[in-house]
């Protein structure tokens, strides 16, 4: 664990608080497994997931259970994200070394808030997120929003604007309003787009009788990746071989991933997939779909000096101010 | 009305198979109703589902739910055995040393408003797998049912409790004998509102992530877009807290029939002596007193995780924002613009919500029939996590203040009602007698008796309504409309802006402890003037 905050005094110290009120609650944190201590000569690691297990983490899932972590000397722990999970939180809380992020977000926070964090490595070279709507509204591009009204989570209001204002379009002359991910607003016509992963919710939208027409916001100009995995500085330092080995394992199991797209989420649909509350078929779809936005002639998860450079030069019309400093594409070179 | 339900005299009944037979006729009319808008689309263009067609995906589907439902129901127990436990406790000790009461107040109405959205990622970094579930679920349940036990020990026979004493009992033995025997009633109704909160706490915090849970399953299937699944699930979940509210109920019923209250009266309110002039210093002093406990909480709360100032701001880092440091007058504005925004939607909701809960007990205490089977329907409002509702609220209602008056209203009626309700089944038995041998009306019996009885109820089922108000605007704003605080605080998230995070719970705490304060202040003046 993160040598920033040690975990047996953070437990200690935990077990003492909120005085009263909950205090006998408090008591029992401090009892859980710290005993994950190095078995069999692997380096422990954990990984912080930023959504509930579907196909956008399949690499993962293939190098854990084709033992591909352990062969690099790995043995990781997964923890899948939720809707009130702040990857970012886990690194600096030390209940996580590694992070899947989003890097607007990640980086806003480095640059606003000297945040310790380092990008590593970036899954979707082109990020997915895009403005999904019904084919029979006519939006095709940015410039069709003018007027309407786009659903967009909380964590991708940034990207969302930052994509207007590449475009030279008012973010306020679009009504934004909040999205938790159900299309049903979208389909009954409540709200004319949706900001989600363009890998994704075409597939519901098409089951529900709909079709779906989409642009990603990597191709309306605004160009940084997405998924990208974050450490803190001090866990590049103390840490690197195992981050790297990480590294390693995980673009192996994405390899594996993309040999036949719809082998394994068939696979595991007893397994990783098991009680999701989404069906086999939507992941076969968004793994077929990701493949290209993940897949890159640089190698995959690398980060070029272009990448970087669009990365840094999109946010900075948001006044977002990114810097190389915070990328490290050491592990790809 | 009810003669549309069932015939007004039913010979050869009892009252009981009366009463059951219209409960169950107004149910099957509400369902059937239900089920006519559903199948036919009628609201919300499709997006309410049919009961039918929710018991077509649970059932096409149930062979998921056990695991998740053992999750949730680990959790929630784990919530609500903690969380009353602790609230009994706590209000017993309360009864002994008044002071304890003021002192821990501030904290405790604080961590009773803040925003789950703002707790759920504090707690789920703070502490380790489960227990920032079980904390959230805490969160909920611990209040309603602090601030019932209290009514209840407080309301306890003053003939009984001066016997005791008067033949040399203590605090202490007047509480055994007496209090706490005479407050079952009330501490089994905060036990009643704990049920759904107890849920939904854990619901909430499988939201910060794992594995199993109905919430986890919530999440996957809300992506869906099917209305049925996501109505199985929210009210496989209701179900879950209706059968344990039941349970309790029953035990209610069971000790109501053992044990006999003399009479009630009312709570004696504290008697401070002195100048008008002493008595306001010394309500400073106990505030200034409570706001230190709350502040002491924080820092300890802050120093105790070990956590980065990044990530925990602790009053000194609140203030830096708020006051000193360079963004402090943006942020000022950002901030008081927001608030004013959700400020009148706060208080409308929270004036409706009593008003709502007020109507709807005396509807009940008077049509019991309505109120046994509109209970389960007030349910589904209390156990399904407002994200799984909030595409069907916008469709039928828009994202105007209209709406976010509504949510308001639903997120903070419950407690309310089962307290009022509380109140109005307590009516003392003997002027019930002699108004009903004279053949009083039904409305007599209420405003001459049940009501007048029930006054302390009222108090405080406000105490419990309002503080939370901004936390339901927020909610609403969060989900539906993204404007106001709710609005800002969903940027602060995309924006990974704790400080702003931070600085809107604060907003948020301060406005509950005012207008709790406000709620204290007139339940002391109305029960005075009542002695």
């Amino acid at each position: 664990m993160s040598p920033l905050f040690p975990r047996p005094a953070r437990r200690a110290a935990v077990a003492l608080i909120v005085v009263g009120t909950i205090g006998s609650l408090a008591a029992c944190s401090s009892s859980s497994d710290d005993a994950a201590a190095e078995t069999d000569g692997l380096t422990p690691l954990t990984l912080q997931s930023s959504w509930i297990n579907d196909a956008e983490f399949m690499g993962y899932y293939i190098a854990q259970d084709n033992g591909l972590y352990e062969d690099e000397g790995i043995d990781l722990t997964y923890l899948p994200g939720g809707p009130s999970v702040i990857p970012e939180s886990s690194l600096l809380a030390g209940d996580a070394d590694i992070a899947i992020t989003s890097p607007d977000t990640t980086i806003s926070a480095i640059a606003d808030q000297d945040a310790p964090f380092v990008i590593i490595a970036a899954q979707y070279q082109q990020n997915p997120l895009g403005v999904v709507s019904l084919a029979s509204s006519g939006i095709d591009g940015p410039e069709d929003l003018v007027g309407k009204t786009v659903a967009v989570p909380d964590v991708n209001r940034l990207a969302f604007d930052a994509m207007l204002t590449i475009n030279d379009i008012d973010p306020s002359s679009v009504t934004v309003v909040p999205y938790s991910y159900d299309p049903t607003p979208l389909v009954k016509g409540e709200v004319d787009a949706s900001l989600d992963f363009v890998t994704n919710v075409p597939f519901t939208i098409s089951e529900m009788g709909e079709t779906a027409s989409s642009f990603t916001l990597y191709d309306a100009g605004y160009k940084i990746p997405n998924d990208t995995i974050v450490v803190t500085k001090d866990a590049l330092e103390n840490n690197r071989e195992a981050i790297a080995a990480f590294l390693k394992a995980t673009v192996a199991g994405w390899e594996e991933n993309f040999v036949d797209t719809d082998a394994y989420p068939t696979k595991f649909e007893n397994s990783w997939f098991e009680g999701t509350g989404r069906s086999i078929d939507n992941e076969l779809f968004f793994n077929k779909a990701q493949q290209p936005l993940i897949e890159s002639a640089d190698g995959m998860f690398a980060m070029t000096d272009d990448t970087i450079q669009d990365t840094i030069d999109s946010l900075a019309l948001v006044g977002i101010t990114a810097t190389p400093d915070m990328f490290d594409t050491s592990f790809f070179e | 009305m009810m003669t549309t339900a069932a015939p007004r005299t039913m010979p050869g009944l009892s009252r009981t198979a009366r009463h059951r037979i219209r409960v169950a006729a107004i149910t099957l009319v509400v369902l059937a109703a239900w089920e006519v808008l559903g199948r036919f689309g009628l609201v919300a263009g499709g997006a309410l589902p049919a009961p039918s067609a929710i018991l077509e995906a649970w059932w096409a589907d149930w062979e998921e739910y056990p695991r998740h439902i053992l999750a949730t129901v680990g959790t929630a127990a784990a919530g609500f055995a903690i969380g009353n436990g602790v609230a009994i406790v706590i209000a017993i000790a309360t009864q002994l040393v008044p002071a304890i009461d003021r002192l821990i107040r501030p904290l405790v109405v604080v961590l009773f408003c803040l925003p789950v959205v703002v707790a759920a990622p504090i707690l789920g970094i703070a502490f380790d797998d489960p227990w920032p579930k079980i904390a959230l679920a805490v969160l909920l349940v611990f209040f309603p049912t602090l601030i019932a036990t209290q009514v209840g020990l407080r309301g306890a026979p003053g003939d009984a409790v001066s016997v005791v004493r008067s033949a040399g009992g203590g605090a202490l033995r007047a509480l055994f004998l007496v209090r706490l025997r005479a407050a079952v009633p009330e501490i089994l109704s905060g036990l009643q509102i704990s049920a759904p909160a107890a849920v939904l706490g854990a619901i909430l915090g499988e939201f910060i992530g794992g594995r199993w849970g109905l919430g986890i399953y919530l999440v996957g299937s809300i992506s869906s877009g099917n209305p049925a699944i996501i109505w199985a699930i929210g009210l496989t979940a209701t179900a879950l807290s209706a059968i344990l509210y039941g349970v309790l109920g029953l035990v209610r019923l069971w000790y109501g029939s053992t044990e006999k209250l003399l009479t009630l009266d009312l709570p004696s309110t504290r008697r401070v002596a002195g100048s008008a002039l002493r008595k306001a210093l010394e309500r400073v002093g106990w505030l200034i007193a409570g706001l230190a406990v709350l502040i002491g909480a924080w820092y300890a709360f802050i120093a105790s995780t070990g956590l980065p100032v990044t990530l925990m701001n602790s009053p000194t880092e609140v203030f830096n924002t708020l006051v000193t440091s360079d963004r402090a007058p943006e942020l000022r504005a950002e901030l008081g613009e927001a608030f004013l925004s959700s400020l009148s939607p706060a208080v409308i909701g929270s004036a409706a919500g009593i008003l709502f809960a007020f109507v709807l007990a005396t509807l009940f205490a008077t049509f019991p029939s309505i109120g046994a089977s509109a209970m389960p329907f007030a349910f589904i409002s209390q156990t399904v996590p407002l994200v799984a509702l909030a595409p069907l609220i916008a469709l039928a209602f828009g994202r105007g203040p209209a709406t976010v008056v509504a949510v308001t209203v639903s997120v903070t009626f419950f407690p309310s009602l089962v307290t009022i309700m509380q109140g109005l089944a307590g009516a003392p038995s003997g002027p019930l007698d002699v108004l009903r041998s004279v053949n009083a009306g039904r409305f007599a019996v209420l405003s001459k008796v049940v009501v007048p009885n029930a006054v302390p109820h009222l108090l405080a089922s406000v105490r419990l309504a309002v503080p939370r108000a901004l936390t339901g605007v927020l909610i609403a704003e969060q989900l539906i409309t993204g404007t106001g605080l709710g609005g800002l605080l969903s940027q602060a998230r995309g924006y990974l802006d704790y400080r702003l995070m931070w600085a809107i719970a604060v907003v948020v705490a301060v406005f509950s402890l005012i207008v709790y304060g406000l709620a204290q202040l007139a339940e002391d003046g109305v029960l005075k003037r009542r002695r």
